[in-house]
């Protein structure tokens, strides 16, 4: 194979938008840190590039001068796209390509040698700067021979403007139907009869919708990346599922109690015991008993998950984020509490890995801290239920029964739960709910 | 109809065989009290007794060159390679004795050699071959590697009543992962027919074995109009299938989990340059595992055998050309 030569290549190495974690599709510039005519060694930082979850910095592939910057900073591009060029000297040993599953890449008409492995080789799709658009297959020769086509007169749709058997079809077929020749003697542009009636509700097409004030008195931002990606998720979250919201009420004194007991022993372990940290350890042995819960809908089939990756959404100042504790079933609620503070810790500043915020099985959200004590929130697709936990609020309730009932004051909150109901029905939510209530109100899970 | 593993439909072909001609036998290592590495022979032991279902030493030239003497004999019998790697110690009587008996003598040689093939589950370089091209370039040998259990069962049916030799791999990582419905008693599925596994009209993947799964579910995530040819047969090839497909979509990427060199997908690749040039509207791509052995750790073994994503990057850049 070719991939196992050693040479030193003196050559463009192009600058890619690198896969950051298994789910992320692209990446927006932040800023170059090397611009045109600068030199870089290999693996210096010459861009730091900003995806929805995270912030990375993009070591340069070699050493050399950079000679072209493609993408500017501020711009959004996928995974795999070119940001840059550098004129530097790659050795084979230095940088050795992958050795295939082997794409026998044919040698472009115009272009290099081929027979490169497919992780190395820029496919030929994206080198649009060799012009193909007087190169004709063989198919594309013989069908234009048959019918007597100029090939010049056809525009091709192909890699490098290459006219493919395609576009010579769709060209033979207007040919077919007298258009091609009939249209230069039309008129260019004829105004339209119809005037159509101006539009009613404040849907513009697009799906927004205009506010009725004047420019003057507006002020508009990009939304950012995070605010972006927020936005598309929720929207096909809504109507991806069914969703419907049960709530129950539970008394926090058991778990007030159990944490009162263990929060100095915890704090001088560095461990902050929250309230949440006991919710998230009834929340996964609850799942346990409700496995539907921690599932996904695929098509028309219910995927369950044998473990537990528990999302826990962290409230940013750019918005919303969710890094996933994996494997929570196997943890206490020190170790729940104790991976709670460090993912909220790293996604207040950005040092999330990728794959952290990907891949939860269920998701808890807890803007209680704020004072809100209901909510109805959405759904993190593709899961089938979050849990909302709301404000701990001291207020009266009926304790006991019979002969002992009383009011009493007690450290309150509602659980919210969103869940889908192509999944499950309203009985099994509450079963749920029932389960991590009582949990709760016996202090935990004991 | 009935719904079964493509090792199911493997015993199952192979026990009806059995039953209804007493001259079919199996030989081969562990496949009588053990019923096989696999259990494809599992039962047969006890239902044919052992002297249809013969434990055999390690020695494959021992196996096959007894097979052939059987075969000579009037015998039908089935030889099973313990991993298809092994076959190259039986390979002087296959190739030069069973491929040439009929050229030579004009004597029928109607055995089947089932070769267990293919990586995909850290087997390491001994246990994970896909050797079918070895056998390729050895005339008077048949070639079979059915992707479906479907064809599974209607191939070896078809070998076992062959009067040639027959190569006959089945995938050992779709043993237990592929299930289809499968006619219960006799079903044949000719040998050197081809099969349209998924019409399209964009591009054509020929492939077959492990590659039609992947082939399949690439267009299916791509979405994209792709047809799926899945061999069946590489020797004889369904040249007619091959031509009318690669002449109808212009351009094809031909996929197998075997090296590149020399390869069934060169054969196909050829066949395609030669005889349908004129109506390609693309180069002929490959997508094969790399020449290289096969890696036992599963990150390298996942680099150079083709998977799912090397798949759809390759239709999706044959497709933009």
């Amino acid at each position: 194979m070719s991939s196992s030569h050693t040479e030193t290549e003196s050559a463009a190495v192009p600058v890619t938008m690198p896969q950051m974690g298994i789910s992320v599709a692209e990446g927006t510039i932040l800023e170059w840190r090397k611009q045109v005519g600068e030199e870089v060694a290999a693996d210096e930082t010459i861009c730091d590039v900003t995806t929805d979850k995270v912030d990375v910095e993009i070591p340069a592939p070699a050493g050399g001068v950079v000679t072209k910057i493609l993408v500017e900073a501020g711009d959004t591009v996928s995974v795999g796209t070119v940001l840059a060029e550098l004129n530097g000297e790659r050795h084979g040993t230095d940088a050795p390509r992958p050795a295939g599953p082997v794409v026998d890449l044919v040698p472009p008409p115009t272009g290099s040698a081929g027979g490169r492995s497919p992780r190395s080789t820029p496919p030929a799709a994206d080198t649009p700067e060799l012009d193909r658009s007087s190169f004709y297959s063989p198919v594309v020769r013989r069908v234009a021979a048959e019918h007597g086509v100029d090939l010049e007169r056809v525009s091709g749709s192909g890699v490098g403007g290459r006219v493919r058997k395609a576009d010579l079809a769709a060209y033979l077929k207007e040919l077919e139907s007298g258009a091609a020749e009939a249209r230069p003697s039309r008129p260019l542009h004829t105004e339209s009869p119809y005037q159509p009636e101006p539009e009613t509700a404040g849907a513009n097409g697009n799906g927004d919708f205009d506010a009725d004030t004047s420019p003057a008195t507006e002020r508009r931002e990009v939304m950012s990346p995070i605010r972006r990606q927020i936005a598309d998720h929720m929207v096909a979250s809504r109507q991806t599922s069914a969703h419907c919201t049960t709530i129950v009420e539970v008394d926090f004194t058991a778990v007030a109690s159990r944490r009162a007991a263990q929060r100095d022993a915890m704090a001088q372990r560095g461990v902050k015991l929250t309230y949440l940290a006991f919710v998230a350890e009834a929340t996964v042995a609850a799942l346990a008993e409700h496995p539907v819960l921690n599932a996904s809908v695929r098509g028309n089939e219910i995927v369950y998950h044998d473990e537990v990756h528990l999302g826990i959404a962290v409230a940013l100042d750019e918005g919303l984020i969710v890094p996933v504790i994996r494997n929570a079933e196997r943890l206490s609620v020190e170790g729940l509490a104790v991976a709670i503070g460090d993912l909220a810790t790293r996604a207040r500043d950005r040092r999330l890995h990728p794959d952290e915020v990907s891949g939860g099985t269920f998701t808890i959200t807890n803007p209680g801290q704020f004072g809100a004590v209901l909510a109805t929130p959405i759904i993190n697709q593709p899961q089938v239920g979050i849990l909302d936990l709301e404000a701990v609020v001291r207020r009266p309730v009926v304790v006991g029964s019979g002969p002992d009932e009383a009011i009493a004051i007690r450290p309150m909150s509602y659980l919210c739960m969103s869940w889908d109901h192509r999944a499950l029905d309203g009985a099994v939510a509450a079963r749920f709910l029932g389960s991590i209530s009582t949990r709760l109100e016996q202090g935990g899970r004991q | 109809m009935t719904e079964m593993t493509y090792l199911d439909a493997i015993s199952d072909g192979l026990r009806e065989e059995m039953r209804r001609d007493e001259t079919v036998f199996c030989l081969g290592q562990d496949i009588g009290a053990f019923g096989g590495a696999f259990k494809v022979t599992d039962g047969f032991a006890e239902e044919f007794g052992c002297d249809r279902v013969l434990d055999a030493p390690l020695a494959e030239n021992a196996i096959i060159g007894a097979a052939t003497g059987a075969a000579i004999e009037g015998m039908r019998p089935v030889c099973e390679m313990q991993f298809s790697d092994f076959i190259a110690c039986g390979f002087d009587q296959l190739v030069n004795v069973a491929a040439k008996m009929h050229y030579r003598q004009g004597v029928a040689v109607p055995m089947v050699v089932r070769l267990p093939s293919g990586g995909g589950f850290s087997g390491g370089p001994f246990h994970s071959q896909n050797p079918e091209a070895w056998f390729m370039q050895s005339p008077g040998l048949k070639i079979l590697a059915p992707a479906t259990a479907n064809d599974a069962k209607g191939l070896l049916v078809s070998a076992i009543r062959d009067p040639n030799p027959v190569c006959f791999l089945e995938h050992k990582g779709l043993y237990r992962h592929v299930r289809d419905e499968v006619p219960e008693g006799e079903h044949i599925v000719a040998i050197g027919e081809a099969r349209v596994a998924r019409p399209g009209e964009e591009m054509t993947v020929i492939a077959y074995g492990s590659a039609v799964h992947l082939a399949l579910q690439a267009a299916t995530e791509l979405g994209e109009d792709i047809e799926v040819l899945d061999l069946r047969t590489l020797c004889p090839l369904d040249t007619e299938a091959i031509l009318t497909s690669a002449r109808r979509t212009g351009k094809v990427l031909v996929a197998h989990e075997a090296t590149q060199s020399c390869g069934v997908g060169a054969e196909v690749a050829a066949l395609i340059a030669a005889e349908a040039f004129e109506d390609l509207d693309a180069p002929v791509r490959r997508l094969t595992a790399a020449d290289v052995p096969i890696p036992f750790s599963p990150p390298l073994e996942q680099a150079v055998l083709p998977q799912l994503d090397d798949m759809k990057e390759a239709c999706r850049e044959l497709l933009a050309y």
